[in-house]
């Protein structure tokens, strides 16, 4: 698992004003993107604004020792988000769709050597661009495992690049691909089957 | 080997698809007003916003009064509100979810009107269909448009009398000054002629919404 913080950067000792502008110049407007990832992975807005404050604090109090040279902020808070959210929420979430990576069904053989006709895939492609509201996406996200929604979390949602993301999650970057690959195939077998969750949207 | 190969086209536009789909979550709004007030708790704010903050912990209505009257004096010289990034990637969530686009003027040498006295020239292969978008209390022109490779851009036309677009960061495109802010997978390119600002908003790079810009014609009168 990585550490939260950057383990080579010096110890630069700034006063708290200094460190204080720097949380706001560097990390405040970061804020509603940990925001929104962390709702993504609970099912309330107190949860979600916890995990955020919880994710940002953590931020606040290693900021002096972040490299700020070639600062890449987002995949930093990310990392410091996974981190609580495994060690502080895990135990205590509700989620009620969880499903461990290993018990994951097999996809059947015959599946995968399925050829679908050019238009039709086509057409699936469009219906998944146009036709889904973000809560029904969010409701597609929660039913993966939790490695497989962090996984497309990171790259599709928050944009990290692959090597970035496996730094985050402490994989291989093989990993990240073949992850990533899976997850979305399920996110699109969710969409088209058009099964309803059991848990609700976030309140 | 050839099977195997569409198999893997196939699989991949879904995949695709997917991803941009997925994507665009990172521009749903969020609301931070609880967050910050907790994160104010516990962060010290930089000196020029405690001297601000100690102003607004003053009791009673005077402070409100004061309050209004900083803001009116305020209006009064910088007059125009302005969107914020996330409004105006509301705008493109909306138009991009449409799954279908009113064919205008054929797809060849074709303008549509985007609104009075101002067109957008369409490329080979493009279609596209206008609208004006509300956001908040403001009605903005816009063009969605499809290119034939399926991208979608979504081109917003504002008065800056009425309303003004979003800080960006300063870039220079072909001698052009534009502002650009980056919003997820969403660019926002804008830039301000004479009296109205423009954006093209989308997955392209900033240097493919500035030649969408240039799709973007004022007709004379």
């Amino acid at each position: 698992m990585n550490s939260d913080t950057a383990p080579d950067a010096p110890a630069t000792k700034l006063t708290e004003s200094e460190l204080a502008k720097k949380f706001h110049q560097l990390i405040w407007p970061e804020r509603a993107n940990v925001l929104r990832f962390a709702m993504f992975l609970t099912h309330r807005t107190s949860d979600a604004e916890d995990l955020a404050q919880e994710t940002l604090l953590k931020a606040w109090r290693a900021l002096d020792r972040f490299e700020t040279q070639n600062p890449n902020i987002k995949a930093w808070l990310l990392t410091i988000l996974r981190n609580c959210w495994t060690d502080s929420f895990r135990r205590t979430r509700h989620e009620r769709n969880h499903v461990a990576l290993e018990t994951l069904p097999q996809e059947p053989p015959d599946r995968e050597h399925e050829v679908q006709p050019e238009e039709e895939q086509l057409r699936d492609a469009e219906v998944i661009l146009h036709s889904f509201s973000d809560q029904r996406i969010i409701d597609a996200l929660r039913t993966l495992a939790e490695d497989y929604r962090w996984t497309i979390l990171l790259v599709d949602v928050s944009a990290l690049s692959y090597e970035e993301a496996a730094g985050a999650m402490g994989v291989p970057i093989g990993t990240v691909r073949s992850r990533l690959f899976r997850a979305r195939r399920m996110v699109r077998d969710f969409l088209i089957s058009g099964n309803f969750p059991a848990s609700g949207s976030v309140h | 080997m050839d099977q195997h190969t569409t198999q893997r086209d196939d699989s991949d536009a879904i995949q695709r698809a997917i991803s941009a789909r997925v994507a665009r979550l990172g521009t749903m709004p969020v609301d931070t007003s609880r967050l910050d007030q907790l994160l104010r708790d516990q962060i010290p704010m930089p000196h020029k916003e405690r001297r601000f903050l100690i102003f607004g912990w003053l009791a009673g209505a005077g402070a409100a009064a004061c309050a209004a009257l900083v803001i009116a004096v305020a209006l009064l010289f910088t007059g125009t509100p302005r969107l914020s990034a996330e409004e105006l990637a509301g705008v493109y969530r909306n138009l991009a979810t449409q799954s279908t686009l009113a064919m205008s003027g054929g797809t060849t040498n074709s303008a549509v009107q985007m609104a009075p006295g101002m067109t957008c020239m369409l490329q080979s292969g493009e279609t596209a269909s206008c609208c004006r978008q509300r956001v908040g209390q403001y009605r903005l022109a816009c063009v969605s448009l499809k290119s034939s490779s399926h991208a979608r851009v979504v081109m917003v036309a504002g008065d800056v009398g009425t309303v003004k677009n979003p800080r960006g960061q300063a870039v220079s495109i072909a001698g052009n000054q534009y502002s650009l802010v980056v919003l997820g997978h969403i660019n926002m390119l804008m830039r301000r002629v004479g009296n109205h600002w423009y954006c093209a908003m989308g997955p392209e790079k900033p240097g493919t919404l500035a030649r969408y810009l240039g799709q973007l014609a004022r007709t004379k009168k």
